[in-house]
């Protein structure tokens, strides 16, 4: 009788940070839009600090995150009918992490510079909402590679006798 | 309501910023970087059967090869654990597989994946 795969296998692993940079990009991109109308002098710099702060620690996420899918990438490729999701997956990963890697830089020189404020300002927000819709799609991707093909997912046996 | 000193947070900002850059660094200098931005270009999807061809690329790392058939089609093929490799008739361990060389590939196609079956260094 087959044993029940560990939870922690290598392919797991992506799974398991996925989520928090999707959640914190996604919010710091939302305070970025919210930023620009925001008038009120007081509150600015609070929420421009804020989204800041989501952008450095999602991007960074982003890239640890981004380091376990190529871990399973490698044992995922091997299993699945149509790897070319997993290429597109990984290509749009890339453009979203390069996309917010940017911002977080214009964003750090929008803070420690004293020319271009506005340049880099509104290329970092930018640059966000980009990344926000190529880190959507990144996901459908995903969603595609375990829900239509069952990357990294286990198949139970017809009885399920390894449950008993 | 809003007392918080941002001066005062500049130094966690520039830890997270150290360590942006120290990932993109990794990302972009270790081996797994340039293996992702080979994983990323396209390649052909063929019909089951064999192929000839020469190996272009041959990644140890991942048993992963990619082979230029004489028609021009470039094919990538991740090993499995039935994969035969063989070599003047004999198997051969993946450390024999070297770029440049010519090998005849028998390939099954499952979806859009292809599966070497066995693997013939010619050279």
């Amino acid at each position: 009788m087959a044993d029940i795969p560990s939870m922690w296998r290598t392919e797991l692993w992506h799974p398991m940070f996925v989520h928090f940079p999707l959640a914190i990009l996604s919010l710091a991109a939302v305070l970025s839009v919210v930023y620009l109308f925001v008038r009120n002098r007081n509150f600015a710099p609070y929420l421009r600090f804020s989204l800041s702060l989501l952008l450095w620690c999602g991007v960074v996420l982003f890239w640890v995150t981004f380091y376990t899918g190529q871990l399973a990438y490698s044992i995922v490729v091997r299993t699945i009918c149509d790897p070319t999701v997993l290429k597109d997956h990984l290509f749009w990963a890339y453009v979203s992490g390069i996309s917010f890697s940017i911002a977080a830089v214009l964003d750090g020189l929008f803070k420690f510079s004293s020319k271009f404020k506005n340049w880099f300002n509104y290329g970092s927000i930018l640059l966000m909402v980009v990344g926000t819709f190529c880190i959507g799609y990144v996901g459908h991707l995903g969603g595609k590679v375990v829900y239509q093909q069952g990357g990294g997912v286990y198949q139970p046996s017809e009885n399920c006798g390894e449950f008993d | 309501m809003f007392n918080l000193n941002v001066r005062k947070m500049k130094n966690p900002m520039l830890t997270l910023a150290a360590l942006l850059i120290a990932l993109v660094t990794f990302q972009a200098c270790d081996g797994g970087g340039s293996s992702s931005s080979t994983e990323m270009e396209n390649t052909d999807i063929v019909e089951s059967g064999t192929y000839t061809g020469t190996a272009d690329r041959v990644d140890a790392d991942e048993k992963e090869i990619y082979v230029k058939t004489n028609d021009g089609k470039m094919l990538e093929l991740y090993f499995t654990d039935q994969t035969q490799l063989t070599q003047n008739g004999q198997q051969a361990s993946f450390d024999a597989l070297k770029q440049g060389q010519k090998v005849e590939v028998q390939l099954e196609k499952k979806g859009q994946r292809l599966e070497p079956i066995t693997v013939k260094i010619l050279e």
